[in-house]
């Protein structure tokens, strides 16, 4: 417990080995520091977060890359969490997202850490959100987070965001699949990638015509933005559809509605761990559900009992 | 319970050769750890920048050009620099065995010789850490 | 008669071949090539059904050359023995060459280090180490001159193991020729410039695709007219294949490169006869005899048939496949050393059975480290033995005719077809690559191989089998760590020294024309000539074209 105070004062004074250990412990075992957490997140929530989401091989890493450097050329500090999908057979992961952004690997400003999803759905386990919030306690500007889309998960990542962007390339037969799903309109901006390949210009205007008027749950329509990550371009006007969203939701409030949701996700991720935690550590309850000595509704109110003591 | 072992796999110099390097990534990777390998060409610099910002428990470096004397001694020296000196660095390519009791003085731990079987590999680092992480 | 014959192999199958099976069971249950190819118990007439003499093998020095490029092959001369060479400083090499000339090496093959190969100057913070290690340290055309004295550049045929900073070093080759008073169409060998390649399997590229590809048909167009004997690019399979790939791979992505140079040089506007007769190739030879064998005569029938259907070349010298070939650096074992002179007969046996045009045998000790001389002599000499004393090159592709080694011909040849056209169908060679396809091919090739070994599927002579315990520390050769501070050196007197106003003149030149669509081979001689160094100049272009980013997909 002494190596967690020192982790935690250290963590204070910006060492970076610091943050990344406790990266490690929440992946690992978050409970070593689960009571001590709450003295690392004094204000914060000043981080701007952006999500980015799409199908592998869309060029999610390439862009997050631009992106970093855009930002770093407005002088603001960067912070990126790239999940990638773990085995589910063997447990392991080839976490590969970081090649794209290796430039940037010395810039004191600049921080990223791959994790592989674990047993996370949508890419997103309880992992991530927590290593976002001591990002934030650190004290990047930004906070970008990289997940593979797939589906209905998608929108998983947007809870977590303030800006979330979907990732899509003319080649994929993304449009087809995310018309069908519904799901377009929960990104913030749409970014069609390899813009210089054919197909683009048809994918764009399909798309403009079917979120020409959908607005989302807080009366937000979707932009679309076109970028070619090989050639460069089209990254400032991504920034700039970044910035019209982040104006929109300040100027209607969403801003803090955002916010007061993710902490009530937080909260239920946190209790859903803590209760997992509790009864396994306990351990007769579940032994007794298991073998049918109790049924799963005297199951929760011995729980009940458990937990609030 | 829900430890996995983090492993950086990394190939500094100039030397293009990384067949090595995928295959040891892909068999570590399908024995349950996570891997992260950062490509050709990458400077001691930003192999142990790397190695701290992902928090790995081991780092593997793959050297075919003979310059693995300069670069592994840069690497090592850097970790200790950092107070990164737990991380625990093991070796491959063509390295004459003269060459391996000079690499071992750095600290670097182990080195694999070509003909290794990824296996040994594995056991190698699952005996290392079998009481956790120090 | 294939109905007669059928019947007849069922007979013997349920007669003869089943009394012994019953009794004495073969070692395995399934037979399977390097490259994973099934390999039935016998072959007859019946595994190369339709087999026409005539359009499929032909004679040899014609259409579709399957037999070889040349109606008497080594009868008339041998293949050239051309062992790959370099090390240190341009000093050492040179020696090195020369005591090779002596021995009876016919050509030279130059190494360079791999800050020479990715446009890096020796006294350039990130190469530090790296100085002379794996090949000649050059710098400048100063470098150079040393390299080559004493050599006439005539009276040898040169192949530079050179790609990203290919038109810089053939640029000083002709400097050199310009300074020993030769002209140009006298200069004859070969320059790797296969960035393709690069980007597949061997790490060294410096800029993009599309601007290496320029450099790439720059050189074409200029060889053409000014150096019509120098072959402006070998073709390789030989990264790909120590990569891991198979044996059809090895071909189908070679040729697929081959493709994609033939198309980039007709979209410049050249005629496909006028630059394809210099194209050459350069290929493994592995350790699996016979599918080797096979190998190199169906991807000389592929490029023929590629070339005069596809492109529709008239020239037949535009259709011959010609190839330098190395044994497989891949196969040799750290373990009981000297086993690898046996691996590497073998292979070499392979590649003039094949039809090479010039072979590089491997020292024994390369596993271990830089070849020393004795090792590099036997490696020679094993090509001595296989012209000299073997027969085997006495007659013309005398495997031919052979059921087991048609049937393996066409099998190789059909899967390296359906990948040649799948690449097709993706968009081309380079789309795939960066895709991540070929690459990602190549690793499943190389893991499934590794797997193998471990699980003794595939037994390794000295390594998962008939080990020892071994305490002989085989004699080996180091560069002198000195090399590096001798070299920055070097490099630092001579920008002293130098006319740095006509340096930049022609550097500043050469950088406005890498803008423009002009051929740039005019302007980086000038450069090279005017003493500007291969890292100047590289950082020149590395300032207009941007610098690769890799593809990575494990």
């Amino acid at each position: 417990m002494e190596e967690i105070d020192k982790l935690l004062e250290d963590f204070k004074k910006r060492d970076r080995r610091a943050l990344s250990r406790l990266i490690t412990i929440i992946e690992n075992n978050f409970y070593k520091i689960q009571k001590k957490f709450y003295l690392l997140l004094d204000g914060t929530q000043k981080s701007y977060i952006i999500g980015v989401t799409g199908a592998p091989g869309a060029g999610k890493s390439s862009l997050i890359n631009l992106l970093i450097s855009a930002f770093r050329k407005e002088g603001k500090s960067v912070g990126v969490i790239a999940v990638d999908p773990t085995s589910h057979r063997t447990g392991g992961a080839f976490l590969g997202d970081r090649i794209r952004m290796q430039s940037h690997a010395l810039d004191k400003d600049v921080f990223i850490r791959s994790m592989g999803s674990r047993e996370g759905k949508g890419g997103l386990s309880l992992s991530t959100p927590l290593a976002v919030r001591l990002l934030d306690a650190y004290g990047f500007d930004i906070i970008m987070v990289e997940t593979v889309g797939i589906g209905q998960e998608d929108i998983e990542i947007f809870k977590l965001s303030d800006t979330g962007l979907l990732v899509v390339t003319p080649e994929s037969g993304d449009d087809i699949q995310l018309i069908k799903a519904g799901n377009l309109e929960e990104a913030d901006i749409i970014v069609i990638n390899k813009a210089d390949r054919e197909g683009a210009d048809r994918l764009y205007k399909e798309f403009k015509r079917e979120l020409g008027n959908v607005k989302n749950s807080y009366g937000f329509s979707p932009i679309i933005v076109k970028v070619s990550t090989v050639k460069k371009e089209g990254i400032s006007e991504l920034i700039e559809a970044i910035d019209i969203h982040k104006r929109f939701m300040e100027d209607n409030r969403v801003f803090e509605k955002k916010r007061r949701e993710r902490n009530l996700s937080l909260f239920y991720l946190l209790m859903d761990y803590t209760i997992r935690k509790t009864l396994r550590e306990e351990g007769i309850i579940l032994k007794d559900i298991e073998s049918g000595n109790i049924d799963p509704f005297t199951g929760v109110k011995k729980a009940m009992n458990v937990i609030c003591e | 319970m829900n430890r996995r072992l983090r492993v950086l796999i990394a190939k500094p110099g100039l030397d293009g050769h990384d067949r090595g390097a995928k295959v040891i990534a892909r068999a570590l990777r399908d024995a349950g750890m996570e891997v992260i390998y950062t490509g050709l060409h990458q400077t001691p610099e930003q192999i142990v920048e790397t190695a701290i910002q992902e928090d790995v428990d081991v780092i593997g470096l793959s050297i075919l050009s003979g310059a693995h004397i300069p670069l592994f001694k840069r690497v090592m020296d850097l970790l200790k620099e950092k107070g990164a000196e737990d991380i625990l660095v093991f070796g491959g390519g063509v390295i004459p065995e003269d060459d391996i009791p000079v690499l071992e003085s750095f600290g670097v731990k182990k080195i694999f010789t070509p003909g290794t079987s990824t296996r040994e590999v594995i056991e190698y680092l699952e005996e290392y850490f079998k009481n956790g992480r120090n | 008669m294939n109905e007669s014959l059928k019947k007849e192999k069922e007979r013997w199958e349920s007669t003869t071949l089943k009394k012994v099976i019953d009794r004495f069971p073969e070692r395995k249950k399934e037979f399977r090539s390097y490259s994973g190819i099934p390999i039935e118990r016998v072959y007859t007439p019946l595994d190369i059904e339709g087999f026409d003499y005539l359009s499929h093998l032909g004679f040899p020095g014609e259409y579709p050359y399957t037999r070889g490029v040349q109606p008497t092959m080594y009868r008339g001369r041998f293949w050239t023995m051309r062992q790959y060479a370099g090390f240190g400083t341009a000093k050492e090499s040179n020696q090195r060459y020369k005591y090779l000339l002596s021995q009876g090496q016919t050509g030279l093959s130059i190494a360079f280090d791999l800050p020479t190969q990715m446009g890096y100057d020796s006294d350039n913070p990130l190469v530090s180490g790296e100085v002379g290690k794996v090949g000649v340290a050059i710098d400048s055309l100063e470098d150079m001159e040393v390299l080559f004295s004493g050599i006439p550049l005539d009276k040898v045929s040169t192949s530079m193991t050179i790609n990203s900073t290919a038109a810089i070093l053939l640029s000083m080759y002709m400097a050199i020729a310009e300074k020993q008073g030769i002209s140009f169409n006298k200069l004859r060998g070969t320059i790797q410039n296969d960035i393709l390649k690069e980007y597949i399997a061997r790490g060294t590229y410096i800029y993009p695709p599309r601007p290496s590809m320029r450099l790439i048909t720059d050189i074409f167009e200029f060889c053409s007219r000014n150096i019509p004997r120098w072959n402006t690019i070998s073709i390789s399979g030989y990264h790909i294949r120590e990569a891991g790939a198979t044996a059809p791979q090895e071909i189908a992505f070679t040729l697929a490169d081959g493709i994609t140079y033939v198309e980039a040089a007709l979209s410049k506007g050249l005629n496909v006869d006028e630059f394809a007769p210099r194209l050459s190739f350069f290929f493994n030879a592995h350790n699996n005899l016979l599918e080797e064998v096979a190998k190199f005569r169906a991807a000389r029938r592929m490029w023929a048939k590629i070339m005069k259907e596809r492109f529709g070349a008239k020239n037949p010298k535009s259709m011959m496949l010609r190839f330098h070939t190395q044994t497989a650096g891949s196969t040799l074992t750290a373990q009981q050393p000297d086993n690898n002179i046996v691996r590497v007969t073998i292979q070499a046996l392979a590649a003039v059975l094949g039809g090479t045009q010039s072979l590089h045998t491997n020292s024994r000790d390369e596993a271990l480290s830089l070849p020393t001389e004795d090792s590099v002599r036997i490696a020679l000499r094993t090509q001595q033995i296989i012209a000299y004393e073997s027969g085997v090159p006495e007659t013309v592709d005398p495997l031919a005719g052979s059921y087991f080694i048609e049937a393996m011909t066409n099998r190789i040849e059909k899967e390296a077809w359906e990948y040649i056209d799948k690449i097709d169908k993706m968009g081309g060679m380079i789309k795939a690559i960066e895709e991540g396809y070929v690459q990602k091919e190549i690793q499943d090739s190389a893991y499934q191989f590794q797997k193998e070994v471990e699980e003794k599927e595939r037994i390794i002579v000295g390594v998962n089998e008939f080990k020892i315990e071994e305490d002989i520390k085989p004699k080996i050769l180091k560069v002198d760590p000195e090399i590096e501070r001798i070299q920055i050196e070097r490099l630092q007197e001579l920008k002293k020294k130098r006319d740095n106003r006509a340096v930049k003149s022609a550097l500043s030149t050469l950088k406005d024309k890498a803008k423009t669509d002009e051929n740039l081979v005019p302007y980086i001689f000038d450069a090279v000539k005017a003493y500007a160094t291969l890292g100047e100049i590289s950082d020149v272009l590395r300032d207009v074209f941007g610098i690769y980013e890799e593809k990575i997909f494990i």
